[in-house]
C-alpha cells in the first residue's frame, strides 16, 4: 500500500525516492556511461514496401529506460532490518517486427468503396527485468538474491483503420501483451502485462471533422476496455471524447472528457471510477 | 415681333442643339448597342456551330474503336492524331494533371479561405520522380495497379507543419484494383512513417476544397466522354483588384514581382492566343463509368481544353445529383520547354472554388526546377527516408496571400453557356456573395451590411 499523504508529504527521503514506505534504503540509480563504446545503445531496422504491402524487422540492443531496483545489501535500524536497494538500468534485447497492407474494398453496403489500412506489430523482448515480491520477501526472511526475475515479453498490436465517407476514421486496435513464466508477486517489466499474466485492450477510435466548419472543429472518441488474465478478468473501461477546434493557424483548443467505469478499487481502470474529468487545453504555436 | 423674331431665333437655336444631342445621342446609342452586342455574342458554341477547323479537328463519334488487346484503350495510339474523339482529348488532358508530369522538384504555395474570411496556408516542397516517359504515356504502358511516378512533399509552413513529410506511390487503376496511390505520412513529432488508407477519391483532403481526384486527374478510361462543343476563355484565375503584383520565384530562386493584369491564361509561350487574348477551347464531358467507378459520388465533369494541345484551363465537377459541386480554374505555364506539343505546359496557379461549402483554395507552383535525378537523388524516394528528415532541394515562395481581402474571387460562372448540361444553381447565400465579390472586386465578407446593387447579378 503506498504511504498517506500526510507521511508521504513529510518524508523528504521519500519524496526524493532515497527510500520506500517500510524504510528500505535506495541509493543513487547506476546509470550507463556514454563515455565508454560499450554502454551504448545499437539498433537496427529494415523496411521493404512492396506494392501495398510494407514489412521490417528490427533489432535494438538497448538499456531498459526504468532502473530496476536490485537488493544489494541489508542494515538494521531501530525500525527493526531493511533492505538496501540499488537501482540499476538493464541491458535488454528487442527483436521486432512491423508490417501494413492498404487496400480498398469495393462494393461495402451504404459505403461503396473502403479504403482501409491493416497494420501488425508486434515486440518480443528478451530477458525483461521484473521486480519480484516472492523473492523480495524471501530476502527479507533472511534469504539471498537480488529479488529480480527476468522473463521474455510480447507485446503485439493489430490495427485496423477505416476511412470512410464524410472523412470518418474508424480504428479498431487489439493490444496484447503477454509475460512469459508468469507467477503470482511478479511486478512490472517492460513489455508485460501489468499485475496478470496478459492483458487484452481492444481500442475503439472514431474521428470526424465537421465539414460546415471546414474541418476546424474535429470531434473524436476513444474506447478502451481493458482485460487481463488468469486473476482479474475485466478490469473497466476508459472513454476520452475530445473536441478540437483550429481557432487560427497557430491557436488551438480542446475541450476532453475522460470516464472509467466499472472495474475493480484495485484494476487499472477501476481505481479511477471516482474520478471522470474533464480538462482544457489551449495550444499557441510559435 | 420682334420678340417673336429673336424668340423664333431662340427656338431654332434650341432645336438645333436638340437636334445635334439626338444624332450624337443615337450615335452613341448606336455604338453602345453594337458595343454591347459584340461584347454579348456567346463564346460558346454547339456541335452544328463548329467551324470547319473544329470539324477537321475533332471526330464526333462517341464510340471511340476500341484496342484489340486493352479494350480500355482506344485502337489509335496516344497521343492520337487529328481527328480527335472526345475520349481522345480525354486521354491527352490526362497530360496535364495538377503536378507536371516530369520529375521536378518545385515549391507549393496553397492556402484556403471560408466564406467568413477564416484563411489558412502552408507551403510545401515537391519532388516528383516520373517514372517513366513524361507524359500520359507512362500511365497507359504499366500494368493495373503498378505505380508509374513518385511524389515528396516536404512541408516548410507554417511552423507547425514544418518537417511534416508525406510520400505518394502513385498507380494506374484497373477494375481490380481501385486504388490510385499508396499514401505514407511522417510526424516529426513521432519519428514514424505510417501507411495511411488510400484517400476516398472524390472527397476533399482535410481543410481544402480539392479532392485527391482533382489533384492527381482522373484516368480517361474510367469515364465516357461526349463533345459539347466550343467556347473561348478570356480569364481563369481572378486576382483581386486590391492586389497589383504578385511575387514569384524563378527555379533558381530569385524573385520578382509581376503585375496580376499582366497574368496570361497560358502566360507567355502559348502561341495561340486569339487577337482578344482568349483561348479557344473545345468542351467535353467525362462521365463515370460505372462498372469501373459504381460508387463514385461524382454524376459528371466539364473540360474546357485549349484546342491545341488540350490543356484543361477550366473544369466543373458535378454531385450525384447533377449540381455543380466544384469549379476549378488554371493558369498554365510552359515549364519544360523540351517536351513536344505543349506537352511541357504544367499548372502554375490553380484556384478551386466549392460552390456548395463557399470554401476556395488555391494553390501556386513555384520555382519550378526540372530534374534528371541522379542515383543519389533517387534513393530519396522511399517512405523511410522521410525519417531522415532531409531537405535537399529547398525551393521557396513568397507566394501567399498577405490578407483574406486579397484572396483570388471565386471563378466566374459561365452562365448561360451550354445551359442544358450545366446546372449553375448556388444556394442564395454564395449567390449573393458571389454578386457582392464581382461588385467589389474583391471578397467580401461582412456580406450581411453589404446588399447588392441592381446591376450585380452578373456573375
Amino acid at each position: 500500500m503506498p504511504p498517506g499523504d500526510r507521511q508521504a508529504s513529510s518524508n523528504q527521503s521519500l519524496l526524493d525516492n532515497r527510500t520506500n514506505v517500510v524504510g528500505d534504503r535506495v541509493l543513487q540509480t547506476e546509470r550507463p556511461d556514454w563515455t565508454r563504446l560499450s554502454d551504448h545503445q545499437f539498433a537496427m531496422r529494415v523496411d521493404v514496401s512492396s506494392g501495398a504491402l510494407s514489412w521490417g524487422l528490427v533489432y535494438y540492443y538497448a538499456w531498459e529506460r526504468d532502473a530496476t531496483p536490485n537488493i544489494t545489501g541489508r542494515f538494521t535500524d531501530a525500525g527493526g532490518d531493511h533492505l538496501i536497494f540499488t537501482p540499476r538500468h538493464e541491458r535488454i534485447h528487442h527483436f521486432g517486427v512491423t508490417s501494413d497492407y492498404a487496400w480498398v474494398v469495393t462494393g461495402v453496403p451504404f459505403v461503396g468503396n473502403l479504403p482501409m489500412v491493416f497494420r501488425a506489430e508486434a515486440l518480443y523482448t528478451k530477458d525483461a527485468h521484473f521486480v519480484d515480491y516472492t523473492k523480495q520477501a524471501a530476502i527479507r526472511a533472511g534469504g539471498d538474491g537480488n529479488g529480480i526475475s527476468e522473463h521474455d515479453t510480447l507485446r503485439a498490436a493489430l490495427a485496423f483503420e477505416f476511412a470512410f465517407p464524410s472523412k470518418v476514421t474508424v480504428i479498431f486496435q487489439p493490444s496484447f501483451y503477454y509475460t512469459a513464466d508468469w507467477h503470482e508477486g511478479l511486478g512490472v517489466g517492460f513489455g508485460g502485462a501489468v499485475g496478470d499474466e496478459w492483458n487484452f485492450a481492444p481500442v475503439v477510435f472514431v474521428s470526424r471533422p465537421v465539414q460546415s466548419t471546414r474541418d476546424r472543429l474535429m470531434l473524436s472518441a476513444t474506447l478502451t476496455p481493458y482485460f487481463s488474465g488468469p486473476n482479474r478478468d475485466y478490469q473497466g473501461g476508459k472513454v476520452r471524447l475530445v473536441a478540437s477546434y483550429e481557432f487560427s493557424p497557430y491557436i488551438s483548443g480542446s475541450f476532453i472528457y475522460t470516464g472509467y467505469s466499472d472495474g475493480d478499487d484495485d484494476d487499472l481502470f477501476g481505481q479511477y471510477r471516482q474520478y471522470d474529468n474533464i480538462g482544457i487545453e489551449l495550444q499557441y504555436e510559435f | 415681333m420682334g420678340q417673336t423674331i429673336v424668340s423664333s431665333k431662340k427656338n431654332h437655336s434650341v432645336f438645333r442643339v436638340y437636334l445635334c444631342c439626338l444624332l450624337l445621342g443615337l450615335v452613341g446609342l448606336s455604338t453602345g448597342v453594337l458595343y454591347t452586342v459584340a461584347d454579348d455574342k456567346p463564346t460558346w458554341r454547339g456541335l452544328d456551330e463548329l467551324t470547319s477547323w473544329e470539324r477537321e479537328r475533332v471526330d464526333l463519334r462517341r464510340n471511340t474503336p476500341r484496342d484489340g488487346v486493352n479494350p480500355a484503350l482506344p485502337a489509335e495510339q496516344y497521343p492520337f492524331r487529328a481527328p480527335y474523339t472526345a475520349e481522345e482529348m480525354g486521354f491527352r488532358l490526362m497530360d496535364f494533371p495538377h503536378t507536371a508530369r516530369w520529375s521536378h522538384v518545385m515549391a507549393d504555395a496553397f492556402g484556403t479561405i471560408t466564406k467568413e474570411g477564416y484563411l489558412t496556408q502552408g507551403i510545401t516542397v515537391v519532388m516528383v520522380d516520373q517514372m517513366a516517359s513524361p507524359n500520359t504515356q507512362s500511365q497507359i504502358a504499366v500494368a493495373p495497379g503498378e505505380a508509374y511516378s513518385r511524389h515528396m512533399y516536404y512541408y516548410t509552413y507554417p511552423p507547425k507543419n514544418d518537417g511534416v513529410q508525406e510520400m505518394w506511390i502513385l498507380r494506374r487503376s484497373g477494375l481490380e484494383s481501385s486504388a490510385k496511390l499508396d499514401y505514407y505520412a511522417y510526424t516529426p513529432s513521432l519519428r514514424r512513417v505510417r501507411r495511411q488508407p488510400p484517400p476516398r477519391r472524390e472527397t476533399p483532403f482535410p481543410g481544402v476544397a480539392q479532392s485527391f481526384d482533382d489533384i492527381l486527374g482522373v484516368e480517361a478510361w474510367e469515364f465516357d466522354w461526349h463533345l459539347l462543343g466550343a467556347d473561348v476563355l478570356h480569364e481563369t484565375v481572378r486576382f483581386p483588384s486590391n492586389r497589383k503584383t504578385i511575387t514569384l520565384a524563378e527555379s533558381n530562386g530569385r524573385f520578382y514581382d509581376e503585375a496580376t493584369d499582366s497574368i496570361k491564361l497560358m502566360r507567355e509561350h502559348y502561341p495561340f492566343y486569339r487577337k482578344d487574348g482568349g483561348v479557344d477551347c473545345f468542351v467535353v464531358v467525362a462521365t463515370p463509368r460505372r462498372e469501373w467507378l459504381p460508387d463514385y459520388k461524382v454524376s459528371k465533369i466539364i473540360y474546357w481544353l485549349d484546342q491545341y494541345y488540350f490543356y484543361p484551363l477550366r473544369v466543373e465537377r458535378y454531385d450525384e445529383e447533377g449540381k455543380l459541386k466544384m469549379i476549378e480554374v488554371r493558369i498554365a505555364q510552359q515549364e519544360n520547354k523540351s517536351l513536344p506539343n505543349g506537352q511541357g505546359f504544367a499548372s502554375h496557379l490553380v484556384v478551386y472554388f466549392d460552390a456548395e461549402l463557399d470554401v476556395i483554395s488555391y494553390s501556386l507552383h513555384d520555382a519550378h526546377l526540372t530534374r534528371d535525378w541522379t542515383a543519389d537523388d533517387l534513393a530519396a524516394f522511399t517512405p523511410d527516408f522521410m525519417r531522415r528528415g532531409w531537405l535537399k532541394y529547398p525551393q521557396k515562395s513568397q507566394a501567399l496571400v498577405n490578407s483574406p481581402e486579397e484572396f483570388y474571387l471565386r471563378p466566374a460562372l459561365l452562365e448561360g453557356r451550354f445551359p442544358k448540361e450545366r446546372s449553375l444553381t448556388l444556394s442564395p447565400a454564395v449567390a449573393a456573395r458571389v454578386e457582392t465579390q464581382n461588385k467589389r472586386g474583391q471578397l467580401v465578407f461582412d456580406i450581411e451590411e453589404e446588399s447588392p446593387g441592381p446591376d450585380a447579378n452578373q456573375h
